[in-house]
């Protein structure tokens, strides 16, 4: 009876043994290498749901700023270090984003994290990430996002008021005859919030607003709306929209033959699927931005060319700072020479990026003020030409000129 | 306000109510023999219009020609939902079949998510952007032969429905379940046939809308809502009832849309709808 007792215990032991081994090498890399001491960055961005293109396009980006900054040597303070993304879907959901969020700090060992590309989310992700005093990089524009006294939230990007003032300035000065805006807007949250930039931008800048117009995104028709506007003879068109009614609202007046220059308000504007969608109609549509891939600023170009080659597909603007976002936590977490999350905070905070892909900011330059907003930054402006997103204003980051007047419909 | 924009808000609304009228009209023929309200309507549309995308997308197939097989397959689509998810609930409560055709909405939209992703998908056909100029109005060619086509389909359907002896039966079925059986007619038949019919127009609809509408998983959604108000203002299961409820809900959302706001066409609707069940409840037709 012993005897088997025994032999039983061994074989138990064995296939403990056994077992324990076989996990270990099941492990996924990620944790494997996060045992090694490598420095953990948590990534949040929808990749599924409404916003998963967008999501999608993003952490594409980040996985090969990851890849650059490791290949380059990693953080070179802690003896070059890997830097380890532990990347979390949030699944276009608030509820979503504060579960992930809690997860992760709670329990994820974090120097930092980045994200989620909507404001919406991004503000509930840093609410987290101030009461675990984890670091915060985003890349999203919302006003308040660095206006609530939150002492670990950074934006590298514009804030959403600044793009109404620069689209209304950049009007007044290329229009010269035109004088006449219209402004229609989606109307949720998104489009009433932006359209009062567009409203007061276009006082102080002294156009003649014709029109002022809410309308419903789910719309089976933009018939009636752009005959309105039709109506309105407007010199310039302020459209705030999500993405299928931007594209039905510019297709729509193309039919009934409406000629207005159309000033985009980013997001749907400025993706690689507008043009794939609208071809040639497309053409001359300007969109504010926050980055943009033919910047004349350090490497962009390098970087933007090896996104393209991967995945067939220009490097967009959320995207493009995605990448950027994290040479400056390898930055911060270089010059701190620690992965606990309140020295990089104090490293980030000092932040003063002039050169390298870290600062490849519309401004070239990334610096932080007490709010955590990089105050070297400023929006541009984008215009389609022969199929290409190009920066056309202000010309300090542009390497062409914008199309002006655009030619009619008829003429193209 | 200049005479033009005016008729183009009319001419617009008379179209937009064509396809409205095609997705009423499935729902109402369901409604009207089965007593079913399928909540998957809309995702019925949905299907014809992933069914249209991927013909034109793989063999190149014109979305007007691929209506032969777009409608042939949801016919069958519709039978097969009839027979084996329809059939056990139809004299189970409300809520029951509330369930059934919320949930079939639900698992039809999330399969689409999964199989061919929340991108936005558009067909590029010549005749997509034709449109006739006359003096300051523009007439859309797409929503034209949409609005075509589904008067084509309902004067069809009206004719089977009046002069066909199957379309009479179907008609008896609905009238009264149990003197047709007395009559020899199997109900359970007409019931496969009126779902695969309702199907069959939802499928005719996606195919006529893709040449101007965008292809996403949640598309029926949009149509569906609409679709409903026309069904209720047309009186639950008359056929001429939706075409005339859907011509009433395109030209009031369209003037709506031109006289009180962009964001308040579908509030004119509505309040059109509301207006309707308090002073004539049972519709259009209904007999008061």
């Amino acid at each position: 009876m012993k005897k088997i007792d025994e032999s039983r215990r061994r074989f138990l032991k064995g296939t403990l043994g056994i077992g324990v081994g076989a996990a270990l090498t099941a492990l996924p890399r990620g944790v494997r290498a996060a045992a090694a001491k490598d420095v953990n960055v948590a990534v949040m961005y929808p990749t599924s749901g409404s916003q998963a293109r967008f999501g999608q396009m993003c952490v594409n980006a980040i996985k090969i700023a990851v890849d650059d900054i490791n290949n380059a040597g990693g953080i070179k303070a802690l003896g070059g270090a890997k830097l380890n993304a532990i990347y979390a879907d949030i699944q276009s959901e608030t509820t979503v984003t504060r579960n992930q969020a809690e997860r992760l700090m709670a329990t994820g060992n974090l120097a930092a994290a980045t994200g989620c590309y909507v404001s919406t989310y991004t503000l509930v992700a840093t609410e987290v990430a101030e009461r675990y005093k984890i670091p915060f990089i985003t890349g999203s524009v919302a006003d308040k996002l660095t206006e609530r006294g939150f002492k670990y939230t950074f934006q590298v990007s514009p804030k959403a008021s600044h793009f109404g003032q620069l689209q209304m300035e950049f009007a007044a000065k290329t229009a010269g005859t035109g004088k006449r805006v219209a402004i229609i807007y989606e109307d949720t949250d998104y489009g009433t919030a932006t359209s009062k930039g567009f409203i007061d931008g276009a006082k102080k800048a002294g156009f003649e607003i014709v029109m002022t117009e809410p309308y419903t995104a789910k719309f089976t028709d933009a018939t009636p709306l752009v005959n309105k506007i039709k109506a309105a003879k407007p010199d310039f068109l302020f459209p705030v929209s999500y993405i299928t009614d931007a594209l039905l609202i510019i297709r729509t007046m193309k039919q009934l033959n409406v000629n207005a220059g159309i000033f985009g308000g980013g997001a749907g504007y400025i993706i690689p699927d507008f043009y794939r969608d609208m071809g040639k109609d497309g053409e001359y549509v300007f969109s504010a931005a926050s980055w943009n891939y033919d910047l004349n600023c350090g490497d962009v170009a390098r970087f933007a060319a090896a996104y393209e080659k991967k995945h067939g597909e220009f490097l967009n603007e959320h995207a493009g700072e995605a990448y950027i976002m994290m040479w400056v936590i390898a930055d911060s977490i270089e010059r701190a020479g620690s992965t606990d999350p309140q020295k990089v905070r104090d490293a980030m905070a000092k932040t003063n990026l002039t050169k390298g892909p870290g600062a490849a900011m519309p401004g070239c330059h990334v610096e932080f003020n007490e709010q955590g907003w990089n105050r070297q930054v400023h929006p541009v402006i984008l215009q389609w030409q022969s199929g290409q997103l190009r920066t056309v204003y202000p010309a300090s980051d542009s390497k062409v000129k914008p199309v002006w007047p655009v030619p009619t419909w008829d003429k193209r | 306000m200049e005479l033009s924009t005016f008729l183009q808000a009319l001419i617009t609304g008379i179209l937009m109510a064509g396809i409205y009228a095609l997705v009423a009209t499935g729902l109402t023929l369901i409604f009207g023999v089965v007593r079913i309200v399928n909540f998957a309507h809309g995702e019925f549309v949905m299907l014809g219009m992933y069914v249209t995308f991927w013909l034109w997308k793989l063999w190149g197939l014109d979305p007007y020609v691929s209506l032969l097989i777009t409608m042939p397959l949801l016919f069958c689509f519709g039978v097969l939902i009839q027979r084996f998810l329809f059939q056990p609930i139809l004299r189970a409560p409300d809520l029951a079949q509330i369930f059934m055709t919320v949930g079939l909405s639900v698992i039809l939209m999330n399969v689409a998510l999964f199989l061919f992703t929340a991108d936005f998908r558009s067909v590029k056909v010549p005749y997509g952007e034709w449109a006739w100029r006359l003096g300051g109005v523009t007439v859309l060619l797409p929503r034209l032969f949409a609005f075509l086509g589904a008067l084509l389909l309902a004067g069809v359907l009206t004719l089977f429905l009046t002069k066909t002896d199957i379309g009479k039966a179907l008609r008896a079925v609905a009238q009264d379940r149990e003197v047709s059986m007395l009559l020899g007619i199997n109900p359970n038949r007409m019931y496969l046939l009126a779902v695969g019919l309702g199907a069959a127009l939802a499928g005719a609809a996606g195919g006529l809308i893709v040449p101007f509408f965008y292809v996403f998983p949640t598309v029926g959604v949009v149509f569906v809502l609409i679709a409903f108000v026309v069904v209720i203002l047309g009186t639950l299961g008359s056929v001429q009832g939706a075409l005339l409820a859907s011509l009433i809900v395109g030209v009031a959302e369209s003037l709506g849309i031109l006289f009180a706001g962009s964001d308040l066409g579908l509030v004119v609707v509505f309040g059109i709808l509301v207006a309707s069940l308090i002073f004539r409840p049972s519709g259009l037709m209904g007999s008061r």
